[in-house]
């Protein structure tokens, strides 16, 4: 029957766009977690946990797309890897609306379990649990939006290393003040 | 007539079967795929040539997967409703409001339309599927060449 095998075709289609899509997504994570997981591993500085939001990334195609899909706002998490594990613990939430009556609808999580290898970065495994629309759309925005996502990720730890030490320097320099008072 | 009776409710069985069959297969593969589609006779029988010849105004068909047990097929007029459950195991159930009369003329009508009712049904579990497929295309622009040739990426286990 030519409609079930034109239905298959577009079954087998949507497949291959899926895999090709959360495989890239998969790409861009482990680059970004790899980005933070490298200073993370270093220093006690580097949060926990750290995410990077799309209103950081400021962009007008991002914002479209959101639009278009009823969506708020997408937040990207990423967990500072266990010394003694290799995986990356990732998640991304975002939050939608009923865009006629403006008000939120509900927060959606979206966990993928990212499996790297930590001395060169490779992909071991993922997992994804999420509903698949959801996972579709935030593979795309995490594939076209890596290099922003990974900036801005480097910008937050930068900050945040910069927050520590001008406050260590704060304490040492009343310190001294007060060593030289004496 | 007990026979030819018997012969209509298997071949609407049969067809609520093969229904199911595509559904349960799409909708495990893909969940863009809707989960309950509703079939009103306006899009099946225009003209109303069928409905005429049975004398029934107006009915719908919902055809709906439910989780671990089968598949229901809901025939519905404005005050009766049958259902016809097709479990996995298999054993096939009619559950019925109407009485015998009315039960076989949902049956019968449903018989004479089942072809068309199958190509409406596929067509409403593709039509999504295309939607969203063109939606990421527009989106990727002169990335989806890149995205789907890549088959180094297609390796990964997931």
């Amino acid at each position: 029957m030519k409609e079930i095998n034109e239905l298959e075709e577009k079954i087998k289609e949507w497949e291959k766009l899926k895999a090709a899509l959360i495989n890239r997504m998969a790409v861009s994570l482990a680059r970004i977690a790899s980005g933070y997981g490298k200073y993370a591993e270093k220093s006690h500085i580097i949060p926990y946990r750290i995410y990077v939001d799309t209103n950081d990334l400021r962009s007008k195609e991002v914002d479209r797309l959101l639009d278009n899909q009823m969506i708020k706002h997408v937040r990207w998490y990423i967990h500072n890897p266990r010394s003694d594990s290799n995986y990356y613990l990732l998640f991304i939430e975002y939050e939608h609306y009923l865009k006629e009556r403006k008000v939120n609808e509900k927060k959606t999580y979206v966990p993928i379990e990212l499996e790297v290898d930590k001395k060169n970065y490779e992909i071991l495994s993922i997992k994804t649990h999420g509903d698949e629309r959801a996972l579709v759309l935030l593979s795309l925005l995490t594939t076209l939006n890596e290099e922003a996502i990974l900036t801005k990720l480097m910008e937050k730890i930068r900050d945040q290393i910069n927050e520590i030490l001008q406050h260590i320097a704060r304490i040492l320099k009343t310190e001294w003040r007060e060593v030289n008072a004496l | 007539m007990e026979a030819k009776n018997r012969r209509l409710v298997d071949r609407c069985y049969k067809f609520v079967e093969d229904i199911a069959k595509i559904h349960v297969d799409a909708f495990n593969r893909c969940n863009i795929i809707p989960s309950e589609v509703t079939i009103n006779i306006n899009e099946v029988d225009k003209h109303k040539k069928i409905r005429s010849k049975i004398g029934i105004g107006y009915m719908e068909w919902i055809f709906s997967p439910y989780p671990f047990h089968g598949y229901d097929c809901v025939i519905k007029t404005k005050s009766d409703k049958i259902t016809i459950s097709i479990t996995f195991r298999p054993t096939y159930i009619l559950r019925a409001v109407s009485d015998d009369e009315m039960k076989l003329k949902l049956l019968q009508i449903t018989s004479m339309l089942r072809s068309r009712l199958k190509r409406v049904f596929i067509r409403k579990l593709k039509e999504p599927v295309e939607k969203t497929l063109q939606t990421v295309y527009q989106i990727l622009g002169d990335k989806k060449e890149e995205l789907l040739s890549d088959s180094s990426l297609l390796q990964l286990g997931m």
